[in-house]
């Protein structure tokens, strides 16, 4: 005799569950009013077009169709892909570096260094974009008078204002704005190694690379790849930094990321159909990188 | 009487004191209408003090109304009210740009203002006092649903030191054609020195004015027409981008705000920049030295440009709307809107206001009103659509300017898609 397929009912999901479900039901309702709500709205919303009175007609994929269609949405695409690869990768390698630094036994004033290396993360996005856009000023930005005055450059260089160097320039803002979570993240990791197995691989005649390479990174390898999964899904839905230093995606899209492109269709072109076919199809990579941030979970890795 | 009993007496009547007491603050709070303003300038100086004051006097004036200033920073702005509006909670009284207007009218986010404009003798009446190019906008299907409060145009402020010493003469002799400003760009700059021309604020209203100083401009009357790519317009167009590229401009202009443009000509890097009257005032208050050497011209060509402007509406489902209406008329009545120029620096929208300005008290207002204001070619456009064809069109100004394509084929290409949206709404 086959084994009996295990169908799915709710019947079965409330019996004997009636308390756990009266003590979830507070948050549960909650998720589905802030969030629940939302994303059903913005999916139905991406089959319909709506007109600046607010009058909407179906149109079934076709906002899905313009959005394959346009070349704004794939080079926010683009943006976006490099944008979080690019700090992601940067961030977490730096940030082991500055986490490995910062457990060296022989660093004195411990302290003074974890707090200078938590300063970026305690500033919203808002004001680190503000800051830094007079930082990398043209005309009279510091970083150009420093350059100048190592005689590095003898022109101004438009960091924020050329498509060379734009979005090399916001990758650097966010990863520097993002590496302390990394080293928090991996230099906690780095205290929960055994000490004898460090110990016992120098006994052994390890070098300090040999000992980084078998010892560390082996221990340390959940704790990057969570590290390495949340700021992947934290910077590829990020949009205030941009919107601020590059005044939503400039110069001529050079840093237009999906959030930026998603806003200016919904809120300046009011495009609110369209809006949302973007919105929901960058809700389906996100989507992705969540359920593997479960699986990165799952296997306890 | 028993201590106890007096004790409980006297707490009791407290009781009753204050629930008394209470309920005579609420009928009193009842009879108090709280209106909602929202504006962007009450959250920059000198204009929120000035506007402070307005309102002061006006709750003065009327004391069952009390006024919630909301101050909004201007990126926020529109897409705050839009959604307070979309909420069912609108501010009673909110300011936007003339631009920006009818968008909003064909949301339906501003309450038509019919009723109240039958009592001052109609629509005709209560708008003459006004330039006409910022009262279309707020017309819709013969329904009013705006009131202008600011309005002018564009000039160049000037460094005269910085002129002189290139051995030019602005105050007797400015350049009159492009070609005489092109010429003048190229001794005013000194790149070695860090020291250029023109600081450029490249975007779609500020690039109009040297489409209309060249005699072209960017639509027909009723915008189901477009002229960006007329042979004046391109000639203009290449003009403004060949100041960037011939090295009179500052780099990095593509990502240069009003606010950068400022600091470069209060801190001396540029000889000149463009703006509206505001743009006196924000100079001199990022150096108040160069006050002295500032001097404000009409632009070179036919000295035609852009007409600017801000209007205050009643939002759709203000619950009351009457009271929103004094504050409007308040805000707007020729006496504050002196006030407003007077403490807060801006041009007024009535004639009746601009007449009373002693232009000996106030020297750096006569160009506008002598030579800017009477020469505005048409205003900042002001159509549903226009969100979108401005975004095409900034993107066409900042690809030229990083040399993405050639000015003439990205204008061209420009012009096509903004006549396909407009071929829609036909």
């Amino acid at each position: 005799m086959g084994k009996r397929k295990n169908v799915f009912s709710f019947s079965k999901l409330f019996k004997g569950n009636r308390l756990g479900w009266v003590f979830v039901a507070p948050s549960l309702i909650l998720f589905i009013i802030t969030l629940g709500y939302p994303i059903y709205y913005a999916i139905r919303l991406s089959f319909f077009e709506v007109s600046l009175n607010f009058s909407e007609t179906f149109v079934g994929l076709d906002n899905f169709i313009t959005a394959f269609k346009d070349r704004w949405f794939w080079n926010s695409v683009k943006n976006t892909f490099i944008y979080t690869v690019s700090s992601v990768s940067i961030t977490v390698l730096v940030g082991l570096l500055i986490a490995l630094a910062l457990s060296r036994p022989w660093l004195r004033c411990r302290a003074v260094f974890h707090l200078l290396f938590l300063v970026p993360w305690t500033l919203s996005y808002v004001v680190v974009g503000s800051v830094w856009r007079w930082i990398l000023n043209a005309s009279y930005g510091v970083i150009n008078a420093i350059l100048q005055l190592l005689h590095i450059t003898e022109a101004n260089i438009s960091f924020l204002g050329s498509s060379e160097y734009a979005l090399m320039s916001v990758i650097f803002v966010n990863t520097w704005r993002s590496i302390p979570f990394a080293v928090v993240m991996l230099y906690a990791g780095l205290q929960l190694i055994p000490t004898e197995q460090v110990e016992a691989s120098k006994v052994d005649g390890a070098t300090s690379l040999q000992t980084f390479w078998f010892v560390t990174l082996p221990h340390l390898r959940g704790v990057i790849a969570v590290t390495t999964v949340l700021s992947t899904i934290w910077t590829f839905i990020q949009f205030d930094l941009t919107q601020v230093l590059t005044l939503g995606g400039g110069p001529n899209h050079a840093t237009e990321l999906l959030s930026n492109l998603i806003y200016k269709t919904s809120f300046t072109y009011y495009e609110f159909g369209y809006g949302a076919a973007i919105a929901v199809l960058m809700l389906f990579i996100v989507l992705g990188m969540t359920i593997l941030y479960q699986r990165l979970l799952e296997k306890d890795i | 009487m028993k201590r106890s009993n007096l004790l409980l007496f006297s707490l009791v009547l407290t009781l009753f004191a204050s629930l008394f007491s209470a309920a005579l603050v609420q009928v009193e709070a009842e009879d108090i209408v709280e209106l909602r303003f929202q504006d962007w300038r009450l959250a920059e100086e000198p204009a929120a003090s000035a506007l402070g004051a307005i309102v002061a006097a006006f709750e003065e004036a009327h004391p069952n109304i009390k006024v919630q200033l909301e101050p909004v920073t201007n990126t926020e702005r529109i897409e705050k009210f839009n959604n307070q509006f979309r909420a069912g909670d609108p501010p009673d009284v909110v300011r936007f740009n003339v631009t920006e207007v009818p968008t909003e009218i064909s949301m339906g986010a501003f309450e038509p203002l019919d009723q109240f404009l039958e009592a001052e003798g109609g629509i005709e009446a209560f708008y003459a006092d006004f330039s006409q190019y910022l009262v279309i906008p707020a017309i819709k299907d013969d329904h009013a649903y705006a009131v202008p409060h600011e309005g002018d145009s564009f000039l160049l402020y000037v460094n005269k030191r910085l002129w002189s010493e290139a051995g030019l003469d602005p105050v007797n002799n400015p350049p009159k054609t492009f070609e005489e400003l092109r010429e003048a760009n190229l001794k005013l700059t000194n790149a070695a020195n860090n020291k250029y021309a023109f600081g450029m604020y490249p975007n779609f209203q500020w690039l109009q004015s040297w489409f209309l100083a060249n005699g072209a401009r960017y639509f027909n009357e009723d915008y189901t027409e477009t002229y960006l790519d007329s042979p004046e317009a391109i000639e203009a167009f290449k003009f403004y981008i060949g100041m960037y590229t011939d090295g009179t401009v500052p780099p990095g202009a593509p990502e240069v705000g009003y606010g950068d443009q400022i600091a470069l000509m209060a801190q001396e890097q540029v000889a000149y920049i463009q703006g509206p009257y505001a743009t006196w005032g924000n100079i001199v208050a990022g150096n108040p030295e160069i006050e002295k050497d500032l001097l404000a011209i009409p632009f070179p060509g036919t000295g035609q440009t852009a007409g600017r402007g801000t209007e205050f509406a009643i939002g759709a489902g203000s619950k009351h709307p009457a009271e929103a209406w004094e504050l409007i008329k308040w805000l707007t009545n020729a006496e504050n809107m002196y006030e407003f120029f007077v403490n807060g620096s801006m041009m007024p929208a009535r004639m009746s206001a601009l007449e009373k300005i002693d232009l000996d008290a106030y020297p750096q207002a006569r160009p506008m009103i002598e030579e800017a204001i009477p020469n505005t070619g048409e205003s900042y456009p002001a159509f549903p659509e226009w969100g979108k064809c401005s975004s095409i069109l900034n993107d066409a100004i900042i690809a030229s300017l990083l040399g993405d394509g050639e000015p003439e084929e990205n204008l061209r290409s420009a012009a096509t898609q903004i006549r396909e949206i407009i071929a829609e709404r036909k």
